[in-house]
């Protein structure tokens, strides 16, 4: 049984991989990208904590209790899969307005829009 | 006696933050999606560590197998030149100090909550806790566990005719205004 710091720290450190990727990056496709490794490290945390409850609670827990966390992390994975795909129509309807998708050269989400 | 559990655990640790650094640093976004891919493989393998075999599953197909597509899929469909990435940018040093302080600060309270005798941080005292209490009102009684796949379902539906409304062009004149593919060989 592995103990559970390791994989809040395993959580951590991705976690803050994901936070300077959306510090550093200027391509919004490099911070969605960074956003699902947040995602990520969020979903460790849920199942790790989800196991180690588990191993640790009564027997007599309602089922619904003891995958509780697994229901979280089904949670995140279809919001990280609707997020993507909002985010992939978005990226496409600003690549064809702009040309670019650098998060830096655009302020506007409509077309002909000058930005002093 | 060597746990070799746990030493595969730390390196495929390593491999998962190694990847997602990769995602971040490598040279196009191509490859950085394929460096996510590999760090989504190495997050389903500590999801396998934790005893999460359907977790497991989910994120081997769902995750590393659909949404990297999708996540391919936009990369591909908009980055035409990367010539403006620069590894080092000038722009590095404020946000590794804010990351690295943020990492500090987590890992310091991780150990600080640590207890010298047993080792573990979360050790339950009896009687229901302020979360358990919460989950048990409002998770359990009021939606119940077996409303989430058909919720999430509909989220999901919801959000792919949204996107394909907002990927959709509005009339046919847009065909006639396309971007050039590739604008530095019209500017020489």
């Amino acid at each position: 049984m592995i103990p559970l710091e390791y994989f809040v720290a395993l959580s951590m450190v991705l976690f803050s991989v994901g936070i300077l990727g959306i510090l550093t990056q200027r391509s919004a496709v490099r911070l969605l990208f960074s956003i699902e490794l947040i995602l990520n490290s969020a979903n460790i945390n849920f199942v790790a904590f989800n196991s180690y409850l588990r191993s640790t609670a009564a027997s007599n827990a309602a089922v619904s209790d003891q995958y509780l966390g697994w229901a979280f992390a089904m949670i995140v994975v279809a919001i990280a899969a609707a997020e993507a795909a909002i985010a992939l129509a978005i990226f496409i309807s600003l690549y064809r307005n702009f040309g670019e998708i650098s998060v830096l050269d655009i302020f506007s989400l409509a077309e002909n829009t000058e930005v002093d | 006696m060597v746990d070799y559990l746990l030493i595969l655990f730390v390196l495929n640790a390593i491999y998962t933050v190694l990847m997602g650094i990769g995602v971040l640093y490598s040279r196009t976004v191509i490859r950085s999606a394929l460096f996510l891919i590999l760090t989504l493989i190495g997050v389903a393998n500590v999801f396998l560590f934790a005893n999460s075999e359907f977790l497991w599953v989910i994120q081997l197909s769902v995750y590393s197998g659909g949404i990297a597509v999708l996540l391919l899929f936009a990369g591909r469909l908009t980055s035409y030149t990367e010539d403006n990435f620069e590894f080092f940018n000038s722009n590095l040093v404020m946000p590794v100090i804010v990351a690295g302080v943020l990492l500090l600060v987590l890992l310091g309270t991780l150990v600080a909550q640590i207890p010298a005798s047993t080792g573990n941080i979360f050790t339950t005292n009896n009687g229901n806790t302020l979360l358990e209490q919460f989950f048990h009102n409002i998770w359990q009684e009021n939606f119940g566990l077996a409303f989430i796949l058909p919720f999430l379902s509909a989220l999901f539906l919801a959000a792919l005719l949204g996107s394909v409304k907002l990927a959709m062009s509005d009339d046919s004149d847009d065909y006639e205004e396309k971007p050039k593919l590739y604008p530095e060989e019209t500017t020489t």
